[in-house]
């Protein structure tokens, strides 16, 4: 893969040589050419990038703007998760001392991006303080939170106090908030509690507009709940839980806190009421289960045993089919189910949850959503398509050779640049591609474990409530055969 | 000579405090009538409480909720969730 880059760096810097004498003439020749490549990055279609990258550089129509496409490429092997690649190039770039200003900032920037994602926390660090002042008020932010999110990543806590300290300011509101998370994350994780607080009391305060404004505030009052909890303050903690919307993703775990706020506040009935809310959603959500185990448990402390001992009964039964469930899926994950589904999205052209879902079996598809709600398994899928997309763009690259070598020759023959032949040509996408497969063949098993995984963990959660329910139950049998005998 | 009577005399008292009686004892032994039914009760002095219902994820959320933000992720969920 790196030969294959060099390659291409040494070309472009070629065509970046020869160009210099008429750079305003090329300048204005290849600016159409790049702009595709930019709309073809903003609206998406980054598998689509690479294989245009090779086209017009072999046909020599990027000329004044070769730099400016690498840079393209990279940024859209990053986003399609394909990270070494897209190192690979930044690092050729930086490395060639062709980048300057704004444009070398830029690299930088994302070639610490590309770090922090593979986990590579201290070469990230190193990296992005070689960025300079960064003009665009945008990018800076951005940087900013990088900045953030690599101390963080490394534990450095105090650094990211007095990192954010001296810039939050000066980043864009949206941004802003983010930054006084990170920084009341900070300040909670080395223990300043009280400071933590106030700073998320106070990000929490401020009016939302956009939707990912509003979801950011329902995520700070849900911590904020969660804490004053923690910190054995319910009574406080029940107003930020209130604050959470009910639509939102964060309502479900809101709704189990305010519940909790009540009974750890022994006001039973009311505790009852967010949880009585919380029941009748998806039972696959562990802040569900956790309701069905608590409502009952509510019944029984306020002395109605008759209704406790129903509601145990309903939740163990909820339980325990959700227990085979999860058995099911596993059994069928185990047997590469998922693997297979999300290796047919290639023939589909598209790739969303709503697609996999259709082809899914019930075994599969019944938490398919769920384990797309964690993060990990989430960014993995989205490399996933990233990588088969690209896969079959360069399957199309290969079909499209053939039709340019007549351009090809013309080039050479014209203009006398050395352009690679065809059979070269070939050579490097099917090396390209090669490559890609086994990516992707080493993803799909990532999915399955982690799928695994997770489910695991929550079938590991729902043992332990079944096993509460059942002893409640029994306790509760016992208690009502006690008060008959004596009546 | 009444320093002799006085010598004589504190010998036979040290001799009676040396001379130990001996008790023979036999082993005590209690017995119960067997014919009783073997059986115990404990009378609870107060009323057992309930035994509380753990509440795993208020315990461990913390820990989980309590991450950085990543808004790149964070729209990335966003999307999901509209999905």
């Amino acid at each position: 893969m790196r030969d294959a880059n060099n390659y291409i760096v040494f070309l472009l810097l070629v065509a970046s040589l020869s160009s210099t004498a008429t750079s305003a003439d090329n300048s204005e020749q290849s600016r159409p050419f790049y702009r595709h490549l930019i709309y073809l990055k903003e609206s998406g279609q980054q598998e689509k990038i690479l294989p245009t990258v090779v086209k017009y550089e072999t046909q020599g129509l990027l000329k004044n703007e070769t730099i400016n496409a690498r840079l393209v490429l990279a940024r859209s092997y990053q986003d399609m998760g394909v990270y070494l690649k897209s190192a690979s190039i930044l690092e050729d770039l930086i490395a060639a001392k062709v980048l300057k200003g704004a444009v070398l900032d830029e690299a930088f920037f994302y070639l610490a991006k590309n770090y922090f994602y593979q986990k590579k926390y201290a070469d990230a660090e190193n990296v992005i303080k070689k960025t300079g002042g960064i003009s665009d008020r945008g990018l800076r932010s951005e940087r900013d939170h990088l900045f953030t999110l690599i101390f963080l990543a490394q534990g450095k806590y105090q650094e990211t106090q007095d990192f954010l300290r001296d810039n939050w300011r000066n980043v864009l509101s949206v941004w802003g908030m983010y930054s006084k998370f990170n920084l009341a994350v900070a300040m909670l994780k080395s223990g300043k509690i009280d400071q933590g607080m106030t700073l998320l009391k106070d990000a929490g305060s401020r009016q939302g507009k956009t939707l990912e404004e509003l979801t950011l505030l329902d995520k700070i009052n849900q911590v904020m709940g969660y804490l004053l909890i923690r910190e054995n303050r319910p009574d406080q903690s029940r107003q930020y839980f209130e604050k959470v919307r009910l639509q939102g993703g964060y309502s479900n775990l809101a709704l189990l806190g305010a519940g909790w706020a009540s009974y750890m506040l022994k006001q039973y009935n009311q505790a009852l009421v967010p949880w009585e809310e919380l029941i009748g959603r998806d039972i696959r959500d562990v802040s569900v289960q956790e309701a069905m185990l608590m409502v009952p448990g509510v019944y029984e402390k306020i002395g109605r045993h008759d209704v406790a001992a129903e509601r145990f009964k309903v939740a163990i039964d909820y339980f325990q089919e959700e227990f085979d469930r999860l058995d099911r899926s596993m059994a069928l994950i185990k047997n590469n189910e998922l693997s297979a589904i999300i290796k047919k999205t290639v023939y589909t052209g598209e790739r969303d949850m709503n697609v996999l879902l259709n082809l899914s079996s019930p075994g599969v598809s019944h938490y398919l959503r769920q384990l797309n709600e964690d993060k990990g398994f989430s960014k993995l899928l989205t490399d996933y398509w990233g990588l088969q997309s690209l896969s079959y763009e360069l399957n199309n690259n290969l079909v499209m050779v053939n039709s340019l070598e007549p351009s090809m020759t013309s080039i050479k023959n014209n203009t006398g640049v050395n352009v690679p032949t065809k059979s070269s040509l070939i050579q490097r996408s099917s090396t390209l591609k090669q490559e890609i497969d086994n990516a992707l063949e080493l993803a799909a098993q990532s999915l399955n474990q982690s799928a695994l995984h997770l489910l695991e963990a929550r079938k590991k959660h729902l043992s332990e409530y079944l096993i509460q329910a059942r002893l409640s139950l029994v306790r509760i049998y016992e208690q009502l055969e006690k008060s008959t005998q004596n009546g | 000579m009444s320093r002799y009577y006085l010598a004589a005399l504190l010998c036979c008292l040290s001799l009676d405090v040396l001379a130990v009686d001996r008790l023979e004892m036999d082993a005590v032994s209690i017995k119960g009538n067997s014919e009783l039914p073997k059986s115990l009760y404990i009378v609870p002095w107060q009323q057992a409480e309930q035994s509380a219902l753990n509440g795993q994820l208020v315990n461990d959320l913390l820990e989980s909720i309590l991450t950085p933000l990543d808004r790149e992720e964070f729209l990335r969920g966003l999307v999901s969730e509209k999905q």
